[in-house]
Order: C-alpha cells, then structure tokens, then sequence
C-alpha cells in the first residue's frame, strides 16, 4: 500500500507552484515577509507600500486583514500609522518560520552575506527558489560575483541560513573577470541563469557593464 | 584514537577495518605532493589542474584515513571523514564536497566547468590536508 506522490516533479525539486505561492498570494507574500521578516520593526503603510511594490489598495486590504486577525498589531502616533508583527499572536513563531521558509529567503540570505557587501558586485538567487517553484527538497542556488571571495568563507556564512531553512544552498562564486569571460563566451550554465528568473540580493545584473 | 564516529560507520558496514600499512601511507603522501607540484604548472588548464588538486587531496585524506586503520572504496567516504581523521572543518569539507560532485558530473556531462574559487579554494585545502596527514607520527610497520 505504498504511496506515490501525484507529482513526479514534486521529488525533483521543481514544481509549478512553489510552497510560498501555495499558501499565500502575491501580495499577501510581500506585506507578511517584511512584517515577518523583521518582527522588530515597525512600518508605515507607505513604507510597506513602497517596500512590497505592490497597489495601495491591495496592500491596504492584506493589512486589514492581518490587524483584525490579531496576527498584526497596529498604532498610530501623531498622523501616522504603524504595523507591526504581533510576537504575541499564539501562531507568531510558526507564521515566522512557514515566511522564513517559503518567501523570507532573499532577505536570510541578504542578512548572511553582508559580510561581502564590500567585495562582491552582484548576489542572485536563481533556480527553482527564484522560480517560485522550489519544494521543501530543492536546493537553493545563489550566484555570486565579486574579487577576493574565498569559497571557504562563504560556506561558513552560509552554515547559519542551511540550518534555519534546513535546506542545502549552493554558492557559485565568479570573479568580475570570469563573470564577464563566461558571459562573452556564451557559457552554458550562466546564460541559462541569466535568461531565467533571478531575484538580487546585492546589485543588479547589467548586462552592459558585465560586457566591459 | 580511532575516533568513535569511524568505529560506528564500520560497524554499519559503511567502512572497512584493515591496518594500515607504513610504506603505502608513505606512497599516498608521495602521490598526493607530486600531484601538488604538478599542479603549481601554470601552463595547465584549469580542468587539469583541477584534477590534479582534486587527486592530490583524496590520496592524502586516504593515508589518514590508512593511518587510522580503516578502508573504503568510497572517495566520498573518505572526504567526509576528514572531520575526524584529520580534524578538517565543516566549510572546507563543503568545498570537497562541491569538487566532488562537480567531478561526477563532469564524468557523465563531460563538461567541467571550473572557476577559480573552487579550484583555490580546493588547493589551499589540499595543501592542509597533507600538512595534517604528514603530521601524524608513522605508524611501527
């Protein structure tokens, strides 16, 4: 009486929707991730606004949402209004880890590699994580660009988020001077990484100026 | 000594007890610092280099392993026992790690695609292998 999963894809790592996209919609990702994300915060509805990218009234309407449920606690001061997650609410350390998981990668991953914002150039996610069809066996594949990185090092920064997302993350580390060879040389792996969906973590790519 | 760690994964089958022997710890150090050499050559290529670095490496982690009187036809195995062998970390048996698959996938895609951090990456590694392994004191026979 074995069971097989319907999906063959769901055990290769990719699938048609990814697990942040089948429990939350578009902008309900983007308001929980910040909120989430950085539970000390307080933001403005502008703030979130702006940050999510998304329409007012869509994110107006999650925000709603999310105070009257008691998952988010709202205040004002002065003309202001602020929303912030409510660590108190019974199912904030759960909710934190399914947005940690699911959508709060780029920001994990953000945090962790700070350390090489004064050396690296450009920091993508690429792969089925970017895609948004990861699955909870998906390796998450970050890209990254920049003079005097050692492997090493970033092995043991990314020690820290393998263990939260209990996922294997795997970093390709180029130097400019590879980054723009492999581009000018039409390199399989990257122009595959390139044309497909990436989502920055530091820098943008400019194909112009990888070009030289 | 040995660790306990190695005693269990031969216990599970996952590895096998046999002493090892003097001269062929001293024949794997020999090979693992010829390849090293070899490797310095900046006329190679990086697929080649890599290949020299990547063997320079398991033929040194495999005398330690030898030293500690176990075996296995499994590079793999050997590498990921370095933590108790030889005391190496957790980042830079990831690097082995990564050079390992991306050799496996070379063998099957035929095409290595090496760049610079790992091929580093795993020289610098290759070199405190055999340092370590060089560091322990030589076995009676």
């Amino acid at each position: 009486m074995g069971r097989k999963p319907v999906r063959a894809e769901s055990r290769r790592g990719t699938a048609k929707i990814g697990l942040a996209g089948a429990l939350f919609g578009l902008t309900q990702q983007k308001v929980l991730r910040l909120l989430f994300g950085h539970p000390e915060k307080s933001y403005f509805a502008s703030e979130l606004i702006e940050l999510a990218g998304a329409g007012s009234g869509a994110v107006q309407r999650e925000l709603a949402r999310l105070v009257e449920s008691g998952l988010v606690t709202e205040w004002t001061v002065g003309r202001q209004r602020h929303f912030q997650a409510n660590v108190s609410s019974p199912i904030f350390e759960e909710l934190s880890g399914i947005i940690l998981k699911t959508s709060g990668i780029p920001e994990l991953l953000r945090d962790a590699l700070e350390p090489l914002a004064d050396r690296a150039r450009l920091i993508l996610l690429y792969g089925s994580v970017a895609h948004g069809r990861d699955t909870s066996a998906s390796d998450v594949d970050v890209l990254i660009v920049g003079d005097d990185i050692g492997l090493e090092e970033v092995y043991s920064l990314l020690e820290s988020p393998e263990r939260r997302l209990r996922r294997r993350i795997n970093p390709t580390v180029y130097s400019w001077e590879e980054f723009s060879r492999r581009i000018a040389g039409r390199n399989p792996f990257l122009t595959k990484v390139l044309a497909g969906t990436t989502v920055p973590i530091l820098g943008t790519y400019d194909a112009a100026e990888a070009a030289g | 000594m040995p660790p306990k760690q190695l005693d269990n994964l031969a216990r599970l089958g996952k590895l096998k007890i046999e002493p090892g022997a003097r001269a062929e710890i001293d024949g794997l150090l020999r090979s693992s610092s010829a390849r090293l050499k070899d490797a310095a050559d900046a006329e190679l290529s990086p697929d080649s280099k890599f290949d020299l670095v990547y063997n320079a490496a398991h033929a040194a982690s495999l005398a330690a392993f030898r030293w500690h009187g176990f075996r296995s036809e499994s590079r793999y195995l050997v590498f990921q026992c370095l933590e108790h062998t030889l005391g190496i970390s957790s980042q830079q048996w990831r690097v082995l790690d990564d050079a390992h698959r991306k050799r496996n996938l070379a063998e099957y895609e035929g095409d290595l695609d090496i760049d610079n951090a790992l091929l580093d990456a795993l020289m610098r590694i290759a070199i405190e292998v055999l340092e370590k392994a060089r560091a322990l004191p030589p076995l009676e026979s």
